[in-house]
């Protein structure tokens, strides 16, 4: 390493509105993105277990809650990004098995997780709103 | 050794890290799918339904491995937003100091409200 010469400095781009990223970059996005989002449902996890246990009062407060219509859209939402997540965290234990450094493969099974999860936000929508 | 490689420390922690990471990950998965199907076979529709499933000791520790999973997994991902994003060290510490606390509190909040 010692006589290494210094590098050339290396050209950077980033400009988000200019990259066309490969669709399962978009995904590698979308998991981070979703990953900071779940972290912020923790406690409201934790809120709600704190809830249901809390006897009679706090059980059908709880409840309501679930029930209200923000509860429904927050609960909407965060089954949404906790599906997506999943996901695009299964294609990543996918990924670390080796079966999908085909380039093929690596777009079909990303936009999998894209289409797969529309799908299942409709499925649990119905049962979260009906 | 590639070039830019530091040669201990870091990288020493990073195969474990990758490992718990995904256990928790699928500890975390099948313990939401067997929760689902538990609900859909017995439903809990009242407040006896939930106190029969939550006080077993059983689904107490499931829960509490999972919530344990949640946090690790939720610590080891928020790193390494943290590495790739916040480059300044003394608030990318800051941030994880911050991060950490949050997470052992939340911790320490669940641990309540299961046992007690």
């Amino acid at each position: 390493m010692a006589n290494m010469k210094k590098a050339e400095p290396r050209p950077v781009f980033l400009n988000l509105l200019q990259i066309h990223l490969p669709r399962g970059g978009l995904l590698s996005i979308a998991h981070r993105v979703t990953g900071v989002l779940l972290v912020l449902a923790i406690p409201l996890f934790i809120y709600l277990l704190q809830l249901l246990n809390a006897g009679t009062d706090g059980y059908s407060l709880a409840l309501s809650l679930l029930h209200s219509t923000p509860g429904k859209i927050l609960a909407t939402i965060t089954v949404w990004v906790l599906i997506q997540h999943s996901l695009s965290g299964i294609r990543h234990l996918i990924m670390d098995m080796g079966y999908s450094y085909d380039k093929n493969i690596a777009r079909i099974t990303a936009n999998a997780a894209f289409v797969l999860s529309l799908l299942l936000i409709i499925l649990a929508g119905v049962w979260i709103w009906l | 050794m590639a070039v830019g490689m530091s040669e201990h420390g870091s990288l020493h922690s990073g195969l474990g890290e990758w490992v718990v990471q995904r256990l928790t990950a699928v500890y975390m998965f099948l313990f939401i799918v067997i929760v689902l199907i538990r609900l859909s076979i017995s439903p809990v529709s009242s407040q006896e339904d939930w106190l029969l499933l939550s006080s077993g000791l059983l689904f107490q520790i499931a829960l509490l491995l999972f919530i344990f999973s949640l946090l690790a997994h939720a610590w080891l991902g928020l790193k390494s937003v943290f590495l790739d994003y916040v480059h300044p060290w003394r608030l990318r510490f800051l941030l994880l100091m911050i991060v950490a606390t949050l997470l052992l509190a939340t911790g320490t909040w669940a641990l309540l409200v299961i046992i007690i």
